[in-house]
């Protein structure tokens, strides 16, 4: 089982200070998945992500990733072992241009072909980036500037993606735009976990979903059912 | 006051002015990178500059084998200072590794100057740098123009170096937002260690060329250059490595302009020039002349 798990989280604790934001937390992205974490603001979906890549530590519980224990490891050996992250707030480098963006999106790869490769990949899916190649991540429009997020993530061809709010203030066909390109990355080998307020989208881009609210998962299950549930639709889906 | 004497002292200026430059860019590169202003800098400078004299002084070395050792004894001390000093504080803020540097700034220069006692060295250059030109009845030193074509050399590396290699861009990326680099797989301690070996190699040369210009070498020697290449980085705009270099020759050629304008019984006021600048900064531009580097916070 575990080696066709790409995250597995068991019961995981993890918070501020004195302050718990994660009451036990038990998920897992199998390899090859779209998983959905949705839930409203403040329930602890990002710092669920920032626990998997190692910038908040687990207090207790345990994290593993391709069946190894990764509770201990800083963000860039996570990284070059094959996680990608489109952070909270895009997190673009407002002095660096698009494709040097792009470039330390690929920090990983060593091999130039695999970059150009990887590069031609991105420019595909956003032909907006390539337009806007020498301007720098500061001047992009917060719509590009997710497109660059989630480019710049892709760049390392990641076994797992990890993307936080990928629809957070960005124009409706935009978001659908971006989302559309989920199917195309699994497609590349990626297994990806989409945390989201954007409910209804994120349900209809994934297999699974789970719900988190106040810091810990409520419901659980395949997205397309979740569609259906009803304290799904009457509290995340405007739908009584 | 002829206009043959106004290029003369801006001449003898490139020199002191490629000085601070290179101590500048060293400001710049770890303020980028780590949020210090760095005072300790001018020891790591002092550092390089008595290895260099060690070498020529003592072992008779050859004058490439001083510059050699002068990069390499500044790296070692550079990056020592790094993991025992401002490693272990570095969560503590800007403040703490300001004082943090000037503590080490008064050890290093006292556990020299106990060991060899404050007493100034001649630093012989080789008979190359000593050479004089005569042209157009303005005297041109080689050591000038040695110190101002290593200078420029070194910034233009350094300046490819930030903008088309991959650690150059991490390192950038790691000024503006280290969370961020480190989720992209950056290893920012490699990065920090990688900016204090550049910072001290840059101040080696820097004492190297201070050596062959004064001719002496001072367990004190480190704290005339510190604070004017601190405001000639804040003056090129913070975390900018191009911004610095100009700033240095700026403030350089400034202060020498300026205490050549001044009556004789009045040299001492230098530092007056400085301080003036950096005041004048604050006023009117505290982004520095350059666009700064770092986050706008």
């Amino acid at each position: 089982m575990s080696d066709n798990m790409a995250i597995r989280l068991q019961d995981v604790h993890a918070g501020y200070g004195k302050m718990e934001v994660l009451f036990g937390i038990t998920l897992h992205v199998a390899s090859g998945e779209i998983v959905a974490l949705v839930g409203p603001n403040g329930t602890g979906k990002t710092t669920t992500l920032r626990t998997i890549v190692g910038q908040v530590r687990a207090r207790s519980g345990s994290l593993e990733y391709m069946g190894e224990d990764v509770s201990h490891k800083p963000p860039y050996v996570l990284t070059r072992r094959g996680i990608a992250t489109s952070p909270e707030g895009r997190a673009i480098l407002g002095n660096l241009t698009v494709l040097e963006n792009l470039r330390l999106g690929a920090y990983t790869i060593r091999d130039p072909a695999q970059f150009r490769r990887g590069l031609e990949r991105v420019y595909a899916l956003f032909p907006r980036l390539q337009e806007r190649e020498h301007q720098s991540g500061g001047s992009l429009s917060g719509g590009e500037q997710q497109m660059l997020a989630v480019g710049r993530a892709l760049m390392s061809r990641p076994k797992l993606l990890l993307l936080d709010e990928p629809s957070l203030g960005i124009a409706p066909n935009l978001a659908r735009t971006i989302f559309a390109t989920f199917e195309e990355i699994r497609r590349e080998g990626s297994s990806i976990l989409i945390v989201e307020q954007n409910v209804y989208l994120s349900l209809r881009a994934s297999d699974r979903s789970y719900v988190m609210e106040r810091g810990k998962i409520v419901l659980e299950g395949e997205s397309r059912g979740l569609l259906q549930n009803p304290h799904v639709k009457a509290a995340y889906l405007g739908v009584a | 006051m002829s206009f043959q004497y106004i290029i003369q002292q801006i001449l003898n200026a490139l020199a002191w002015g490629s000085m601070l430059g290179l101590m500048a860019v060293g400001y710049t590169l770890l303020y980028g990178v780590l949020g210090l202003v760095n005072f300790a800098q001018g020891e790591v400078f002092m550092v390089g500059a008595f290895a260099a004299y060690f070498v020529i002084a003592l072992a008779k070395g050859p004058f490439w084998l001083a510059v050699l050792a002068a990069v390499g004894g500044a790296v070692v001390a550079g990056v020592l200072l790094e993991r025992v000093a401002f490693r272990p504080v570095r969560k503590a803020g800007g403040i703490t590794l300001f004082i943090t540097s000037l503590a080490v700034s008064i050890a290093i220069k006292n556990i020299y100057i106990m060991g060899l006692t404050n007493k100034i060295r001649p630093f012989n250059s080789p008979a190359f740098l000593r050479t004089v030109h005569h042209w157009k009845g303005l005297l041109i030193y080689n050591s000038t123009l040695a110190i101002l074509a290593v200078t420029v050399a070194v910034t233009i590396a350094l300046l490819l170096f930030v903008n088309r290699t991959k650690t150059g861009i991490a390192m950038r990326a790691v000024a503006y937002d280290r969370e961020t680099a480190e989720l992209m797989g950056v290893n920012t301690n490699r990065i920090i260690v990688v900016a204090f070996v550049i910072a001290s190699s840059l101040a080696a040369l820097a004492g190297v060329a201070w050596g062959v210009r004064f001719g002496s070498v001072q367990p004190t020697m480190g704290f005339t250059p510190v604070v004017s290449a601190f405001i000639a980085a804040v003056l090129g705009g913070i975390g900018n490595i191009l911004g610095a270099v100009v700033g240095g020759f700026i403030i350089g050629v400034g202060e020498i302009l300026f205490v050549g304008f001044l009556p004789p019984e009045l040299i001492g006021l230098r530092p007056v020039f400085v301080w003036a600048v950096l005041f004048v900064l604050l006023l009117f531009k505290p982004s520095g002349l350059f666009p700064a580097n770092v986050k706008p916070s």
